[in-house]
């Protein structure tokens, strides 16, 4: 129980992450899920081939730490589970999975929500778009900004 | 002292670069103005607010100090998930 996260540099397999997750929890009545996919277009529309997620050994992983800490001191929810990708992704792969567990469901969906704003803005990770027309670093933008504002006090 | 460099700062200077700090040590807004004027293809990017600084992985401001033996970072705007 309580926050179980792992940077993964091969391939990530939701419906095992999400398997694994159900199997540890005890007694919750509600789990909620999330999987971030690679997208096959940028947001210019053009064609993207991959996506790089560079990453700080040691601060990284203390980022996810911190987020699922976080998650569990702020929502009455038992366990909360992330993986996050880190190097090369092919488009339609999993880059992030986030799952909350509580005894009733608001909690979860809050917390998962939560965890996604916050991975979005605060883990550790830079991204690298590498399309038809080129490559660059993304950045968060300011709807992740607004995103990730909600949850401040 | 060895400085670490992430994201679009390690594609264009690489990931670890070596750079002379005096033994008593300095600030980290005088560490970004040097290694500015020595990697100018990163000068642009070590001089916006939002490129943080780490020294043994602490997030810090401008105005800590470090000193040569330390691990100094510095991070390029996040984006994951």
């Amino acid at each position: 129980m309580g926050g179980e996260t792992r940077l993964e540099p091969c391939a990530l397999e939701p419906d095992q992450e999400l398997a694994a997750f159900i199997a540890r929890i005890d007694g919750d009545g509600a789990v909620v899920s999330f999987v971030g996919l690679a997208r096959p277009n940028n947001s210019a529309g053009s064609t993207v081939t991959g996506l790089h997620l560079d990453f700080y050994p040691g601060m990284t992983e203390a980022s996810l730490e911190a987020i699922a800490a976080d998650a569990l001191a702020r929502f009455a929810v038992s366990a909360v589970h992330i993986v996050h990708r880190c190097g090369a992704i092919a488009p339609g792969e999993a880059i992030v999975f986030a799952a909350a567990a509580s005894p009733h469901r608001r909690a979860a969906f809050e917390a998962a929500d939560y965890l996604m704003d916050r991975l979005k803005t605060d883990a550790m990770f830079w991204k690298r778009e590498d399309g038809v027309d080129g490559s660059r670093w993304i950045e968060p933008t300011e709807a992740d900004r607004v995103d990730r504002a909600r949850w401040s006090e | 002292m060895k400085i670490l460099f992430f994201g679009k700062l390690a594609e264009r200077a690489g990931r670890v670069v070596e750079h002379p700090v005096d033994a008593a040590g300095c600030t980290i807004a005088e560490l970004r103005r040097s290694l500015a004027a020595t990697l100018p293809e990163i000068a642009d990017t070590l001089g916006q607010s939002s490129t943080r600084a780490c020294v043994d992985q602490e997030m810090v401001g401008d105005d800590a100090s470090v000193r040569p033996g330390q691990e100094v970072a510095f991070l390029p705007p996040l984006s994951g998930g």
